[in-house]
């Protein structure tokens, strides 16, 4: 298993230093993205981003339940993870697809023997998880009242149990994401959140469309294309549909940034 | 529900309906089109569903031209469901009723679900189930890659994206294969399409046509 970042519980004290800071920050931004020119797109993507540092996990998906209560992905933070998500929906099997129907936090630790010789309830799920370099990962249900309209799934290169500090900071997260969807439809006024679903799922595609036409024109990867697409919006302050309905209607060709340069000095405070 | 129309799409405009269930549904339809505006342009536009769950209490800035026309009709909600693959649009399912109030979340899953179903028949450009693609029986809208193909394609045939995915349609049906297998080896630029010569009877200049080397 590879040691990309600090294990939870060797930088304890280095990390709650700014702790309270980075929590800040994290909903300062969120909060943000839930003002001016509110886009759901925006919010899931910042959403999964902030997931990613604050919980100290390598990769954040999000799952958001369609018409029919099939999982469909929302956002993610890396290739790998989206991997793993379209494998769970298409299998109809995994964590993230069992918290969907359950309502119930699903973790997998590989460390606390929940399922060491991956033979357990999802062994295809489990042995592509490890395959992906991924030694556990926790699926947390995103409620609206009674319902459960998706998940948020946190995947960690370290084989050990999320700090449970971090843990209920990541339901929290599952809520505000909740919170994310009730606003889109309080401004755009539609009391139907299946609908709101379905349009937040047609944006997602949109967005694959997009990295598409900029991977075939500058010659990216598609992570490499999402990077820079998202890169473009903070710089221009604009929001990730802005940036794809241009992609995609050719009105940007020239100025979107070349190859994965590092981008434009970031404006963000 | 008491009636329903489907209108397909040119280019980002509404250019007719196709099937209506009754004349007042096709009344709907034709006042929209005339006067450009409506449930079904706004769908259309914002991408995503209109719910309006009674038109006489709209304020008269919402539809001006339409409102008044529209009130002479027992029409009193209307709703309108774009058929879309993120940037194609296909058309839109309009739907009504001749007394006011919401759809019931159960009617609106149900309208979504038809909308769904619309939308695949118009992807596949065939109303009958004989020889249907893989596309209908594995909805194609929740694959990222085909998506992705998608895009590319565009750029590569200098098309449309409507064009780019029917050109990827075609391959599969051509070479009997999946629409997932094709859109892999786009992805994985195992596979490119070459320029598609631009067609003067559209009257449209060939957008992008930038002389990229073809396979």
């Amino acid at each position: 298993m590879s040691d990309e970042r600090p294990d939870a519980g060797t930088s304890t004290a280095r990390r709650s230093a700014s702790r309270e800071e980075q929590i800040t920050d994290a909903f300062v931004a969120i909060a943000d993205t839930l003002v001016a020119g509110f886009d759901v797109a925006d919010y899931m993507d910042a959403l999964a981003t902030r997931c990613r540092d604050l919980l100290h996990v390598d990769a954040v998906g999000l799952l958001l339940a369609d018409v029919y209560g099939r999982p469909q992905v929302a956002a993610t933070s890396s290739h790998r993870a989206q991997l793993l998500e379209v494998f769970e929906i298409q299998s109809d099997t995994g964590p993230c697809v069992e918290c969907l129907r359950t309502g119930a936090t699903i973790a997998e630790v590989d460390a606390e023997g929940t399922d060491p010789a991956g033979t357990g309830r999802w062994p295809e799920f489990t042995r592509l998880r490890r395959e992906h370099g991924f030694g556990s990962v926790y699926a947390v249900p995103m409620r609206l009242r009674d319902d459960v309209i998706g998940a948020l799934n946190l995947f960690r290169t370290s084989p050990t149990a999320l700090d449970p500090m971090d843990l209920r900071l990541a339901r929290g997260m599952a809520d505000l994401a909740a919170i994310g969807l009730i606003q889109e439809r309080a401004i755009h006024d539609s009391r139907a959140l299946a609908a709101q679903l379905q349009t937040a799922l047609n944006t997602r595609i949109r967005i694959e469309q997009a990295k598409g036409v900029l991977a075939e024109r500058l010659g990216l990867e598609m992570d490499d294309a999402f990077e820079a697409i998202r890169r473009y919006a903070r710089a221009h302050h604009l929001r990730l549909a802005d940036v794809t309905e241009q992609i995609l209607t050719s009105t940007l060709q020239a100025p979107m940034p070349g190859p994965p340069a590092p981008g434009p000095a970031e404006p963000t405070p | 529900m008491d009636g329903a129309s489907l209108s397909v799409m040119n280019q980002t405009v509404p250019a007719g309906a196709v099937a209506s269930s009754d004349p007042l549904a096709a009344l709907l339809e034709e006042l929209q089109f005339s006067l450009n505006e409506g449930p079904c342009v706004d769908a259309a536009t914002w991408r995503r569903p209109v719910l309006e769950p009674d038109v006489r209490m709209l304020p008269a800035g919402r539809w001006p031209a339409l409102l008044a026309p529209l009130g002479d009709t027992p029409i009193r909600a209307v709703f309108a469901f774009p058929l879309q693959i993120g940037e194609i649009r296909l058309g839109v399912m309009d739907l009504y009723r001749k007394h006011p109030g919401q759809l019931s979340d159960p009617e609106l899953n149900t309208a979504l679900a038809y909308a769904d179903a619309a939308t695949n028949v118009l992807l596949s450009g065939r109303g009958d189930d004989d020889d249907v693609p893989d596309l209908l029986l594995d909805p194609v809208r929740h694959r990222a890659k085909v998506h992705q193909a998608t895009g590319m394609v565009m750029v590569q045939a200098a098309v449309t994206i409507d064009e780019a995915f029917s050109l990827l349609v075609a391959r599969s049906y051509a070479e009997d294969r999946p629409l997932m297998d094709v859109a892999d080896d786009v992805v994985a630029r195992r596979m490119r399409f070459a320029p598609v010569v631009a067609d003067p009877s559209r009257g449209q200049p060939d957008p992008g046509g930038e002389g990229r080397a073809r396979s």
